[in-house]
């Protein structure tokens, strides 16, 4: 029974980890435009179909990861600029707010019936890269895509963190999100951060949406469950916080996993409601004073 | 001065105003449109009429919210379930008459929906519509562990029909009419127009003496129980509810609906209408997901190039 | 003071204009919109002629499929029967709506089809959640149904089943096929996961009775929400108990995820595993398990719900030439729905009356591609050989290609079942 508890957590902690990704891009949006993007489910929703797409298309599996990403960079910033106007990309009025979260949720609504109508309704599962098992200990295995998708996200997070900590356009991102008026008198580009992270936001939404399509399957409807979970998991480690995110992906997995384990139907409600319970004692996330803000 | 006395001197005062006689008789005309569509073409219409009762009620009720004190629900699709669900229970398991049964899923809906909502009259407007919609997706789990993806069906008792359509139709535009014209009223009081500068301006209308926390908290209330009572009553007309009714996109419905025809109490009814008649006949000619995809992009275009909905365009044309 | 006046009047008249006009268009909208559905009901509703048929089945969505196989069916049915003189000298018309994916639509298409086109005579709904959601409508105007894959018996009590039958395996064969697959592996025990219908809850129910009466034991019974896709706890659990036997209820695409991570599992690979209800039985959705996991489907047992008769194979091939398809059961099932029902309407000498109808049904005795058909009297059809039985296969892969073999029931079995775990015959 032990190791079963412990397959689960393994399972459940590569599960966290990559959609602490698309965490991670909530985080960064939202550290940029002061806003949550409630479409970036839909981000998520048109990575996976996307990587089913190129795969119908034949195309390489890495090459598909690839293209799925930038792909997603453009889509996201084509989004942002015909259904945003600009003057709202940036906005800390709560009534020029609601809008924008508004229109986002109608974008999204509207790409989870066009992928409807160009897909049907039926889930459809992306070939893995990697075939095969790996053996961790005695009972317990993981398949070679879970692996290699796990490996892919620390490697990614990484990839996150020298981006923002040591290249200069990070350093920008940082400056404009915890100080804007300072920011953009250093002679900032205010457009290219805002669109370049947009970007960024939206394709990793849309990797882990290829990732966890493959190991499990992707639907018109995927989007709205991984928002919300997203939505945990930047809570947990304080929204605008980006390696809150990691944190909070592995946290959730691993209550996640083990809740699932014992009362499988019950485990998405009992983590939403701790999301809630989070959300009315401490909004700013249970990391989000302790990092230093993105 | 006797009670009948005071009655009568409000009624006519409220009366006086210019405003007031052209907009009721507008809320009754509507009435009267449905009350002849349903003789006119008795049948399918009616199914048709009693869907647009229920969006209506639910579509009003958020933009009272959202238009009234500002606070954007991204979950209203929870007090509108929670409506259906009580009103159901409570008819299976105590067989009460069902049009008892909506009031109490009114009633029930407006509880849970107040107190959820004025837990999260805290937080900033971002989180808050996130917190809603956690939680409408906390019911929709709920639901679906509880009821499975059948959910409750109830049309029949002992062998016969709960009641009649004709009988659900004529309650359905009674409750419609009078929630109409009270909205109505409750609007154009001095209350409602307090509330409308909680809206404006927070900061200042507490600083004029108006309890901003405790009329937030109201507004929720009343905001639930309408959406409540259109869950209820589509509920009861369909005989029938389950999880889907808590979806996100059922959420979207009212907000779509309010933005695409307008902030004002006939803004929001209009929109209602409009998107409600065509979510029941644009499937026929085309698809449902056609439908959705369509109302989409009547929201985004709206709220691009039109944010005070249709309602502003209307009012333009008529300078 | 006067111009003050007629500018309050000017106001006074804006504000009046703006309200009525505002109320008035709505009006014209709310009256155009529906004459105008109206009268395309109207004009795209038949005369009085044929006799109409309801069909309520999935068309979009995740089931659109299957459900269009349903259409396809019935189609030949009804095109079978005009070319042979109609029922009682009158064509029968199939009216089709789509059950969509919610109850919701599946209501609606329901009173679209007995409000507006005022059917006497329904296939379906297809889900047995929207057939309970539907029954006050078409109980109440006393339409004849026939349920072609709706499975629940729970529906088949009195008073409401006075006017609804069923011309497709229901859960009590269910139970009946687990059984006899467990006795024809010669498993002592197993493992019962389904997803969380009400039907599925009710399989589990009749399946572990009986199992009981025949000495074998479900020992563990697990439901998963229909919206899951992570079933590692699921596997995990199994390599614990490692049972003789898993029989697993997973509709759509619970059935590909469960399937994938099952086969992927060295340990659960080799327990051999009986899909009751599964879009595998779809070689596109078994070709996507076996994409994801090499040999994912090898050895997987599938329980089928249609029941070989002499007339399958001639009916296969008619489906092959109409419509591009094999032989599967939503047609063939489809198909003896609405033969029942014309014979049931010929029998009763009157196609208004469907009381009489109901009685005549009674007295079916019809042997179709899907099954020989006769009724219980809970309006359930027969089970057991020579009736409604259900069919087993197993699917073997062969240079990465999926074959399908029957194993049951003998008079129609092609292959002797292989064990997954040798690789050998039992």
């Amino acid at each position: 029974m032990l190791s079963g508890l412990i397959s689960s957590i393994f399972g459940g902690i590569t599960y966290g980890l990559i959609l602490s990704l698309m965490a991670a891009g909530l985080s960064l949006i939202y550290g940029i435009m002061k806003n949550v993007n409630t479409s970036h489910g839909a981000f998520y929703l048109i990575g996976g179909f996307l990587a089913y797409l190129f795969y119908a298309l034949h195309l390489p599996p890495i090459a598909n990861l690839i293209l799925v990403v930038l792909s997603t960079f453009f889509i996201g910033i084509g989004a942002l600029y015909l259904v945003i106007p600009k003057k709202l990309w940036v906005t800390l009025d709560p009534d020029e707010q609601n809008i924008v979260m508004i229109t986002f949720l109608a974008l999204a609504t509207v790409t989870e019936y066009i992928i409807l109508l160009i897909f049907g309704g039926a889930s459809v599962s992306i070939p893995s890269i990697f075939y095969g098992n790996v053996r961790i200990l005695g009972n317990i295995y993981l398949t070679a895509q879970v692996t290699f998708s796990s490996i892919l996200s620390l490697a990614v997070f990484i990839l996150l963190y020298l981006i923002l900590y040591k290249s200069k356009f990070g350093k920008g991102i940082r400056a404009y999100s915890q100080n804007r008026e300072l920011a953009l008198a250093a002679g900032i580009n205010e457009f290219i951060i805002v669109i370049f992270t947009f970007g960024i936001g939206v394709s990793l939404a849309a990797l882990s949406g290829s990732l966890l399509g493959s190991i499990f399957s992707v639907n018109s409807a995927s989007g709205w469950d991984e928002l919300v979970i997203a939505f945990v998991i930047v809570t947990f480690g304080g929204i605008g916080n980006v390696f809150g995110s990691l944190i909070g992906g592995l946290v959730y997995g691993l209550v996640y996993s083990i809740v699932l384990y014992y009362y499988p139907s019950y485990a998405i409600v009992a983590v939403l409601l701790i999301i809630y319970l989070i959300l009315l004692i401490r909004p700013s996330g249970i990391l989000g004073k302790v990092y230093e803000r993105v | 001065m006797s009670a009948f006395k005071k009655l009568t001197k409000a009624g006519s005062r409220l009366l006086n105003k210019n405003q007031d006689q052209y907009s009721i008789a507008g809320i009754l005309a509507i009435g009267l449109a449905f009350l002849v569509i349903y003789f006119l073409l008795p049948g399918y219409a009616t199914y048709i009429l009693m869907s647009m009762i229920a969006y209506i009620l639910f579509a009003v009720s958020w933009g009272l919210l959202y238009n009234f004190s500002g606070q954007l629900s991204l979950g209203q699709a929870m007090p509108f379930g929670i409506g259906g669900f009580i009103s159901a229970i409570v008819f299976v398991v105590f067989h009460l008459n069902p049009f008892l049964c909506t009031f109490v899923g009114a009633l029930g809906g407006a509880g849970v929906g107040g107190s959820i909502g004025a837990s999260t009259l805290k937080l900033k407007p971002a989180y808050q519509g996130i917190a809603l919609l956690v939680f409408s997706q906390i019911f929709y789990w709920l639901f679906l562990i509880w009821y499975g993806e059948e959910g409750i069906s109830f049309g029949i008792y002992h062998g016969v029909m709960i009641a009649s359509i004709s009988q659900i139709f004529y309650f359905g535009l009674i409750i419609l009419i009078i929630s109409l014209l009270l909205l109505y009223f409750f609007e154009t009081s001095k209350l409602g127009v307090k509330f409308k500068a909680i809206k404006g301006d927070p900061v200042a209308a507490e600083a004029i003496g108006i309890p901003v926390i405790k009329y937030k908290i109201i507004i929720f209330y009343i905001s639930s129980f309408f959406a409540a009572l259109g869950g209820a009553f589509y509920a009861l007309y369909t005989f029938h509810v389950d999880f889907s009714t808590f979806l996100v996109s059922n959420s979207f419905l009212s907000i779509a609906m309010s933005i695409v025809g307008g902030p004002s109490l006939f803004g929001t009814l209009f929109g209602a209408v409009l998107l409600d008649f065509l979510i029941q006949t644009l499937p026929v000619y085309t698809s449902l997901a056609i439908t959705y995809l369509f109302y989409g992009i009547i929201t985004i275009l709206v709220l691009r190039f039109a944010p005070g909905g249709i309602e502003s365009l209307i009012k333009r044309l008529l300078k | 003071m006067d111009h003050f006046n007629i500018y309050n009047k000017g106001k006074k008249f804006k504000s009046v204009s703006k309200v009525l006009v505002s109320s008035l268009v709505i009006i014209i909208i709310v009256i155009a919109g529906t004459l105008g559905g109206y009268y395309y009901y109207q004009t795209t509703s038949t005369a009085h002629k044929p006799i109409l048929v309801g069909l309520e089945a999935p068309l979009s969505g995740t089931y659109a499929s299957d459900g269009q196989l349903v259409v396809d069916g019935a189609t030949l049915a009804v095109n079978y029967i005009n070319s042979h003189g109609g029922v009682l000298g009158h064509p029968l018309k199939l009216v089709i709506e789509d059950e969509g994916s919610t109850t919701s639509s599946a209501v609606s298409a329901a009173e679209i089809l007995v409000e507006q086109d005022n059917v006497q005579y329904m296939i379906g709904p297809y889900w047995s959640g929207d057939v309970k959601a539907v029954l006050p409508l078409t109980y109440s105007h006393k339409v004849v149904e026939m349920l072609t894959v709706s499975s629940l018996d729970a529906l088949m009590v009195p008073p409401m089943n006075q006017y609804l039958f069923r011309a497709t395996l229901p859960d009590s064969g269910y139970a009946y096929l687990a059984v006899q697959w467990l006795e024809l592996i010669g498993a002592k025990n197993a493992a019962f996961l389904a997803e969380d219908y009400i039907y599925a809850h009710e399989v589990a129910n009749e399946t572990i009775a009986l199992a009981k009466q025949n000495g074998i034991n479900i020992t563990s019974v697990s439901f998963y929400p229909g919206t899951a896709t992570d079933y590692s706890s699921a596997i995990a659990q199994l390599t614990s108990l490692k049972p003789d036997a898993v029989i697993v209820i997973m509709e759509g695409t619970n059935g590909i995820d469960f399937q994938k991570q099952y086969s992927a599992n060295p340990i659960t690979d080799k327990i051999p595993i009986f899909d009751l209800e599964s879009l595998l039985d779809a070689p596109t959705q078994a070709a996507s398990v076996d994409a994801a996991v090499p040999n994912g489907m090898q050895y997987v047992f599938l329980g089928e719900m249609s029941t070989f008769t002499n007339q399958s194979a001639q009916f296969g091939t008619e489906l092959q030439s109409a419509y591009g398809i094999s032989f599967n059961h939503y047609a063939a099932d489809a198909y003896d729905g609405v033969m029942v029902l014309a014979q049931a309407i010929i029998r009763a000498g009157t196609y208004t009356n469907t009381t009489q109808v109901a009685e005549a049904m009674m007295q079916t005795n019809y042997a179709g591609p899907g099954g020989h058909i006769m009724f219980e009297s809970n309006h359930n059809p027969v089970i057991g050989s020579g009736y409604l039985t259900g069919t087993i296969y197993q699917t073997i892969v062969k240079n990465g290609n999926i074959y399908y073999e029957i194993i049951w029931p003998p008079n129609y079995a092609n292959a002797t079942p292989i064990n997954p775990a040798t690789g050998q015959a039992y």
